[in-house]
């Protein structure tokens, strides 16, 4: 039996192995003394440097540096937290190096979240020799959220709106205090959509879900288009017009349905112009990808409405990787929220998008000190 | 109008006051009448209104007639102008007498023998017999009720077609409801010289749907649900009544969707709508599959299997996400696995199709239950085009409704479907004199 120290023993890490992307978020000590460095472990020291050196992991890690919080105090320690991801599908290959690399020997916590936490449990016992600590995915996030905000983005503000959405000139990214963010919408946009109602810092409900999500997006696209990266896919989207593959209310009415106060812009019926052979073949995939966008943002937008509206709460939150390098469904939500609540709900934005529930399970491991 | 001088003039031969009484409320005529006389069709003959008829005997009836009105003119449609269908209902009179027939003008009796003789007009007209209500009584006439319906593509061939066959000289109000209505209207007007009635088509959904039901099925219930949906075998289509249908959410799935809150006959709301309606559904088979019509589509779907292209709950998770209640076999992700190379290169056209019926259909049920739980109303009712031959979506949204909610929300479903615009039409039709 080991003693437990007062102290966490490194490495400190919090995992969020979701549908499409595994996040990472990794504690980098910076106040290491002489004689704890003498001490290191070697494959501690060699993960360490590892992972700081590096801003690319294999053929698909990504370190999003933009987003590394710096000078954070945790634990009586003082550090940068680090934000790395990679996707699902590559998770065999994380393991197998995890073994190779005697992780296992660190005896440190791998706190892990997500449904791949499940999913790979057994894979980690028996391939990594590894005993994950497993966390729900929506704890996780809520609490991820709500410390983030806290701490601040390196000074600046973690939480942001739009103004003037839709005006690509007077759009403005600015500011959001979140300081007293009770009742707060959460929408969490990954493969799959989750919609939270948070009450409190302990008190929070599941509303409802979508399955009409960032997967589904991405799949389609792949499927329309032929590209076969998310970059890809928004790319095509920024140069598309989703207009000649959607139906839209002006083309069945030939104007507004002023009756229920639909304008002639709204869409009637996503991708309803392509059942017609001509319109098939007049559009362009980067139409396509547009559409496809457009479709399921405004989706998540009207059940994200729907269910402010029921719930009695005014601020939204979107976060999740579907609205990473994505300001094109950013600001459309944005828009929607404000002109279908005509201007009662807002839009919020969070800068670390879809590491939260690895932020969670991180700060889970520092709580079973 | 000859044809109703001579059945006048034989009431008036007959002297029978009491069937002259129920002609005096007709309105119509009064309305006709004021509208003749600012055309300038009358003079005054010693102070009293004369048409300037040129049959001689007129000037012993105009008077009279000015104060008898006549009956509501043949033909009788109603029309509902969507998205992607035109719905078109007529009411064949099957209790012409012999001096009706007689004095019937040509191109009424054609339209008559043409739409009832047939049951496919050009390329793509079609008249759901199956649906056709028997022995109907509608403002006192007898007759059958017919649906048509054909692709509003086609319209400005329709509007051609009343333009040289003269359904301007019938002199009949064409009601119509629909989108199209009001995009179509100039077109009528310019092309056919027809004046639109133009009605609002969640009125005329309301009041179709109402009618319809009040009438029942040729006997059968207009009202069914499924019991077991999801078990192939135990599976039954069940009567509903719908006797006290209030309140109840009205979910009309056609190129889009609206769903209306409905609290008594006159008192409904739009709730919301979505636009991953039919329209989507078909469109997106069209670029998926190479398919071209909805009956192709369907068919693809009914042999495919959506779990190779959505990602599922167990997928993700490896079971059940016990937590929050969602069973592994729950879709996370719809389309999820398409951006997989590899899954794209195994999944079949037929696959994509069942998937994207699939991701539509559970989507308008998830908005469905949610307005449903919000307006705190029990029933859901589905109609419109999207759900024609569409039995697999039938099921799922009674699944759906059932197992989300755990038994609180029960799905019901039409006969009748897509058609109820276009019955609210021609009911608002048949009401006109009263409309005064």
């Amino acid at each position: 039996v080991r003693l437990v120290s007062a102290r966490r023993v490194f490495p400190w890490f919090g995992l969020d192995i979701g549908g499409t992307l595994v996040k990472l978020v990794y504690f980098e000590p910076k106040d290491i003394t002489a004689e704890e460095e003498e001490e290191e472990v070697e494959n501690l020291k060699s993960i360490r440097k590892y992972l700081t050196s590096n801003v690319a992991y294999g053929s698909t890690g990504i370190r999003d540096v933009h987003l590394e919080l710096k000078d954070l105090t945790l634990c009586g320690r003082k550090g940068n937290l680090h934000f790395i991801r990679f996707p699902t599908h590559d998770m065999p290959a994380f393991i197998q190096m995890g073994s190779e690399k005697h992780f296992s020997s660190l005896h440190t916590t791998l706190c892990a979240t997500g449904g791949g936490a499940y999913k790979f449990e057994q894979d980690f016992r028996t391939v990594g020799d590894l005993q994950l600590c497993k966390l729900d995915e929506l704890d996780c996030l809520v609490k991820g959220v709500l410390y983030i905000d806290s701490v601040g983005f390196n000074g600046d503000s973690e939480c942001y709106y739009f103004e003037n959405p839709t005006d690509s000139e007077k759009c403005q990214k600015l500011p959001f205090n979140l300081e007293n963010p009770y009742p707060l919408l959460l929408v969490n946009i990954g493969s799959g959509v989750s919609i939270l109602a948070v009450y409190s810092k302990d008190n929070y409900k599941r509303v409802t879900g979508t399955s009409l999500g960032g997967g589904t997006f991405f799949g389609l696209c792949c499927l329309l288009t032929g590209c076969s990266t998310f970059e890809e896919a928004l790319e095509m989207a920024s140069l598309g017009d989703s207009t000649k593959v959607d139906k839209l209310v002006r083309d069945i009415y030939g104007g507004d349905y002023e009756r229920f106060g639909l304008p002639g812009w709204a869409v009637a019926s996503s991708f309803g112009n392509m059942m017609s052979k001509e319109k098939r073949e007049s559009v362009s995939k980067e139409d396509l990808a547009r559409a496809t966008l457009i479709t399921i943002t405004n989706n998540i937008g009207s059940i994200a409405r729907m269910c402010a509206l029921n719930e009695n709460i005014n601020r939204v939150v979107f976060v999740g990787n579907f609205l990473r390098i994505n300001t094109i469904s950013m600001r459309l939500l944005a828009y929607a929220l404000d002109y279908w609540s005509k201007g009662q709900l807002k839009a919020l934005f969070l800068e670390h998008e879809g590491y939260f529930g690895a932020v969670g399970a991180f700060l889970e491991l520092l709580n079973s000190a | 109008r000859s044809w109703w001088w001579g059945r006048e003039r034989r009431k008036l031969i007959v002297g029978d006051v009491v069937v002259l009484l129920p002609l005096l409320l007709n309105c119509c005529w009064q309305r006709h009448c004021l509208q003749s006389w600012a055309a300038g069709e009358w003079r005054l003959l010693a102070g009293i209104p004369v048409l300037k008829a040129e049959v001689p005997s007129s000037i012993f009836i105009a008077p009279l007639s000015f104060f008898f009105p006549p009956f509501l003119a043949f033909p009788w449609f109603g029309m509902d102008i969507g998205g992607t269908l035109v719905k078109l209902v007529y009411f064949e009179p099957k209790d012409i007498t012999a001096e009706e027939e007689q004095e019937e003008v040509e191109n009424l009796k054609s339209i008559r023998k043409y739409l009832t003789s047939n049951t496919a007009y050009g390329k793509t007209g079609i008249r759901d017999v199956h649906l056709e209500l028997k022995n109907l009584t509608m403002c006192g006439r007898k007759g059958n009720l017919h649906f048509i319906r054909f692709p509003t593509s086609a319209m400005h061939r329709f509007i051609q077609m009343g333009s040289e066959k003269n359904f301007s000289s019938l002199h009949t109000t064409l009601c119509a409801t629909g989108g199209g209505a009001y995009k179509f209207e100039e077109d009528f007007r310019t092309i056919a010289d027809l004046q639109l009635h133009k009605l609002d088509e969640l009125d005329c959904l309301i009041q179709g749907l109402l009618y319809v039901d009040s009438v029942g099925y040729n006997g059968q219930p207009e009202c069914y649900y499924f019991e077991n949906p999801t078990d192939p075998e135990q599976c039954q289509k069940k009567p509903y009544c719908l006797d006290n249908p209030y309140p109840m959410l009205l979910v009309n799935i056609g190129s889009g969707v609206s769903i209306l809150a409905v609290y008594s006959k006159d008192n409904y709301k739009r709730v919301t709508g979505t636009s991953l309606g039919g329209g989507t559904f078909l469109g997106l088979c069209c670029l998926l599959t190479g398919c071209e019509t909805f009956e192709e589509a369907l068919e693809m779907a009914a042999k495919g299997d959506s779990t190779n292209v959505d990602k599922l709950v167990k997928d993700i998770y490896g079971g059940d996400y016990e937590r929050f209640g969602l069973q592994g076999s729950a879709v996370a992700s719809s389309f999820g696995h398409m951006m997989s190379k590899e899954k794209r290169d195994s999944i079949s056209k037929e696959d994509l199709a069942r998937a994207t019926l699939v991701t539509i259909t559970n989507n308008i049920g998830s908005i469905a239950r949610m307005c449903a739980l919000n307006e705190n109303i029990d029933r859901v009712v589905f109609v419109g085009n999207f759900l024609r031959i569409n039995m697999i979506s039938m099921k799922v949204l009674a699944y759906a409704m059932d197992y989300w909610s755990k038994g609180q929300l029960k799905a019901l479903f039409l006969e009748h479907e897509g058609y109820f615009g276009a019955v609210g039409a021609l009911l608002e039709l048949l009401k006109m004199p009263e409309n005064q």
